[in-house]
């Protein structure tokens, strides 16, 4: 029966293709605004998330004069998760970050060999981290190596003067374009090392630095100078019990398990969750000008349905006349404009789909289409055509049959 | 004695009660059997079309009874009435009122759409009708495509879609030319035959002697009421 109405209404939407356009846009564009809202929200959550909290199971641990300071934790956090260390570094012994690697879905410990030097390449000088390339630093952070070669791919003695720089920094601070930085000289403390490589990461640990090797850094920096520990765990772990493990082990080798200082992980919820909330409210004034755009739309579609009852006077008149009753005139007119707005739902839906697609091939990130938010969308656009198809229908259910019937 | 289909008794009908109104009926009463076949008369003005609206239960009359089938249905609520005009009537009008927009098949299943009868039977029982009234190779097109005297024939099978007890014609003829008119006054003769009770409304003396009974109105009384042998 349904079926039917819905056919005698996609029939009626084709009679009137332009009309039929003209007040599907208004719906379209609210509905792909709303879409292109809730899907920025999530990327951005995913963004901040991922570049925060050190991703591919790679989790810092810092050594902190009060491990209880919420505030002392969370700088902390930031500095290293920057590569930079905290105050409270130099406190790692190698025999316990060892020990770490007992412990089940642990997979890697690295200790963040870092200096915070300035360097000068082509006469510009620019503080950066310069980091010890420890035997496992590059298969830790899958360095990618985008132009030239990794250190270690040279000889043991040539080692010597040789320097990785992220990509990022050389864009960023030096504005060299990362495939002519090959083979350029930079200074460091008066000693000239000549770029081999360039890395790139989208991990916030690794992607503002200067990697040298161990030799030329243990000669140049004090080999004490671990200011943090990166552990990796296994995919699938639980980070947060594993790390939590960690941290315990280090401090019960340590005797400061029940002491004020001692070893931390990374917690920077703080900053996630204040991100979170200007996205929140992002969200909130966007979804609130998207409301009225499709309040606005909802009318239009409210007055195309009256002008459309006006026009069909007579052939609901006819209908009354041969039984039709209020309720299946009324029924036909909420389907016809539920389905105008459906159809503005699924284009609206569509273009957003389009408009995020684009974004991330942008953003070089990935991430699954919402369903939920699809769904939302169709029973949303629905609903918009049957509350704003309601007047018009019931105006049309209340004619006058005889006054209807002889309208022209 | 059989209950007549149609019992009137001193139906009135008022427009715009106080100074300026006007008596459409002023106490029309007569009977209609099973079988009949019915033609309303009058000029303009007469009160003929008050009448039919009053019959086809588009109107409610002022004041009076209406009995169909022995059931008064002036105090009908409108739901009531409407299944009423689904299930016992059929109308035919001047102008035809099909849908432009859909199949004169389509056309004809309306009534039964409305009527909840399933797609499959539906479609048989439009076939079938529209060959009964000799249009069923138009079944298909759309009725802007169809002459006059065609459409008012798929106007005629949609009439006939929930079998009714009567069917009402309002002018029927009145926008097709004479040859076309004949052929439409003989299918309702035909229908006529077949068992149907018809009653057409004209103000055209040709149209009313094809029908049995001739009911002529005049300023909305029954001037006079006799056979049409």
């Amino acid at each position: 029966m349904i079926f039917e109405y819905i056919k005698l209404s996609i029939n009626e939407l084709f009679n009137n293709k332009l009309r039929t356009f003209l007040s599907l846009i208004g719906i379209v564009i609210g509905v792909a605004v709303v879409y292109i809202i809730f899907s920025i929200s999530d990327i951005a959550n995913v963004a901040i998330t991922s570049n925060v909290n050190g991703n591919n199971g790679a989790v810092n641990i810092n050594y902190l004069n009060d491990k209880t300071n919420p505030d002392e934790v969370f700088y902390a956090s930031l500095s290293s998760s920057e590569g930079y260390g905290s105050n409270g570094g130099y406190k790692f012994n190698l025999d316990y970050l060892e020990e770490l690697k007992k412990i089940e879905n642990i997979t890697d410990v690295l200790p963040h060999y870092s200096s915070s030097q300035k360097i000068t390449i082509d006469r510009k000088m620019v503080d950066i981290n310069v980091k010890r390339n420890s035997d496992n630093f590059v298969s830790f952070y899958n360095l990618n190596i985008i132009y030239g070669k990794n250190i270690n791919d040279y000889p043991e003695n040539e080692r010597q003067n040789l320097a990785v720089v992220s990509d990022k920094i050389l864009k960023n601070s030096f504005k060299i374009s990362p495939d002519k930085a090959v083979g350029k000289t930079i200074k460091l403390k008066n000693r000239l090392f000549t770029i081999a490589g360039v890395s790139s990461s989208t991990n916030s640990n690794v992607n503002t630095m200067m990697l040298i090797s161990k030799e030329a850094y243990d000669s140049m920096f004090s080999r004490g100078t671990i200011q943090y520990a990166s552990i990796k765990i296994a995919p699938g772990a639980d980070i947060k019990e594993t790390t939590k493990l960690a941290v315990d082990k280090l401090n019960e080798l340590n005797g400061t398990l029940n002491s004020k200082n001692g070893y931390a992980e990374e917690d920077l919820s703080f900053i996630i969750n204040q991100i979170k909330q200007i996205t929140g409210i992002l969200s909130i004034v966007m979804s609130v000008i998207a409301s009225i755009s499709l309040l606005v739309a909802g009318i239009g579609v409210m007055n195309i349905m009256l002008v459309s009852v006006v026009e069909r006077t007579r052939e609901i008149g006819v209908k009354r006349a041969l039984g039709a009753s209020k309720g299946a005139i009324q029924f036909q007119f909420i389907v016809e404009s539920s389905l105008l707005t459906l159809l503005g739902g699924i284009f609206g839906v569509l273009i957003g789909i389009g408009v995020i697609a684009i974004a991330l091939q942008l953003l070089k990130m990935d991430m699954p289409i919402n369903l939920t938010y699809i769904m939302y969308a169709v029973v949303f656009s629905i609903s918009l055509g049957v509350i704003f198809g309601f007047l018009p229908a019931k105006r049309a259910a209340n004619l006058n049959i005889i006054e209807a019937i002889q309208s022209e | 004695m059989s209950v007549p289909v149609i019992e009137c008794i001193d139906i009135k009908r008022v427009f715009n009660p106080g100074p300026n109104e006007v008596q459409a009926l002023k106490g029309v009463s007569f009977k209609i059997e099973r079988g009949e076949f019915v033609s309303i008369i009058g000029t303009s003005g007469s009160g003929k079309s008050t009448l039919l609206n009053t019959l086809g239960l588009l109107d409610n009359p002022t004041s009076g009874t209406y009995l169909l089938n022995g059931k008064d249905v002036t105090k009908y609520t409108d739901s009531q009435l409407t299944k009423t005009r689904l299930n016992s009537f059929g109308f035919i009008f001047q102008s035809f009122n099909l849908m432009n927009n859909i199949s004169c098949l389509s056309n004809v299943e309306l009534p039964m759409l409305y009527a909840g009868v399933s797609v499959s039977k539906r479609k048989q029982r439009a076939l079938e009708l529209m060959d009964k009234v000799l249009i069923k190779d138009q079944a298909h097109k759309r009725p802007m495509t169809l002459s006059g005297g065609q459409r008012q024939r798929v106007a005629i099978a949609r009439a006939l879609g929930n079998n009714p007890d009567i069917i009402f014609a309002d002018e029927p003829t009145g926008a097709l030319d004479s040859k076309t008119t004949e052929s439409i006054l003989n299918l309702l003769k035909e229908l006529n035959e077949a068992g149907n009770t018809i009653v057409v409304v004209t103000h055209d003396m040709h149209v009313a002697k094809s029908a049995k009974r001739i009911i002529t109105i005049k300023d909305g009384l029954i001037e006079s009421d006799v056979m049409n042998i």
